[in-house]
């Protein structure tokens, strides 16, 4: 009996690997046009939310943008605790429209609390908020003391 | 088939959420679009369908000048959701208004839509 040359699996026809491709290509285009990005989903307490954030890193300073539509600006309360920032808040629905009167709600309405450990310890009483178009920007200067970890090694 | 990319680079399309509230004289629709400017946004109106519209901003996706990232959730989106309004909103009248990242769309009744109370006569 002759051999039969191995091959990978991958090149085995298989019919029903095209059909798998259209499957997930479908799935994909469900997830991307139904499910928003990152943590938009709601939770198992309803109305739960949680604002997207990012936080980038520089030198001197450590910026965080989040995403926070919809609020005023006294109504957000940011807090630095060493190396740990905390954005939260409330998001209230306009008193002055009755409840009755509305014929759809979609967005979500309640208190949110967001941490996150920032990759170095900032200055307080130096950080520069600003709120925009509901974006929330944050720069928190890097403490002296932790601009200078770096230490150099001498190699003898 | 093609490899999933961890990154988009193209804006996701969304349907912005929405807050919809009617009086006798209005319609208010209020369109979470956030990190846009009163610029990005389209409104667009083509028989019954109102069409609101908006991409956030080239700037916003790339990374701040000297930054590098350390976590990243958000993405740059395109929004976009098309509405079907009656025949009793006066097409003259449409009104809106972006602030923090909420487009507000006021669409007045016209006047003939407005309940009118009839005299009953003895």
């Amino acid at each position: 009996m002759a051999l039969i040359p191995w091959r990978p699996r991958e090149t085995w026809w298989d019919p029903f690997r095209d059909l798998e491709a259209i499957q997930n290509e479908m799935n994909k285009m469900f997830n991307s046009s139904l499910v928003r990005w990152g943590d938009r989903d709601v939770g198992l307490l309803e109305g739960a939310w949680s604002p997207a954030i990012d936080i980038f890193d520089s030198k001197d300073n450590v910026m965080v943008k989040a995403d926070i539509p919809g609020m005023k600006k006294d109504e957000i309360e940011v807090s630095v605790h060493g190396d740990t920032l905390i954005i939260k808040g409330e998001k209230k629905q306009e008193k002055e429209v009755k409840e009755k009167d509305y014929v759809r709600t979609e967005r979500f309405y309640g208190s949110f609390n967001r941490a996150m450990r920032l990759p170095a310890a900032v200055d307080a009483s130096k950080v520069n908020a600003t709120y925009k178009n509901g974006v929330l920007e944050l720069v928190l200067p890097k403490k002296e003391e932790s601009k200078s970890k770096q230490l150099k090694i001498d190699i003898k | 088939m093609a490899l999933v990319k961890q990154r988009q680079p193209e804006p996701r399309v969304v349907q912005p959420l929405v807050n919809i509230h009617e009086t006798d004289k209005e319609v208010v629709l209020e369109a979470e679009m956030t990190g846009l400017t009163k610029e990005d946004i389209g409104l667009e109106l083509k028989g019954n369908e109102l069409t609101i519209k908006g991409k956030t901003r080239e700037s916003d996706e790339t990374i701040p000048k000297g930054y590098t990232v350390i976590h990243r959730e958000r993405c740059p989106l395109e929004y976009i959701r098309t509405f079907t309004i009656g025949d009793e909103i006066d097409r003259s009248k449409i009104d809106a208004q972006y602030e923090n990242g909420i487009l507000r769309v006021k669409l007045s009744k016209s006047d003939e839509a407005q309940p009118k109370r009839i005299e009953i006569k003895e």
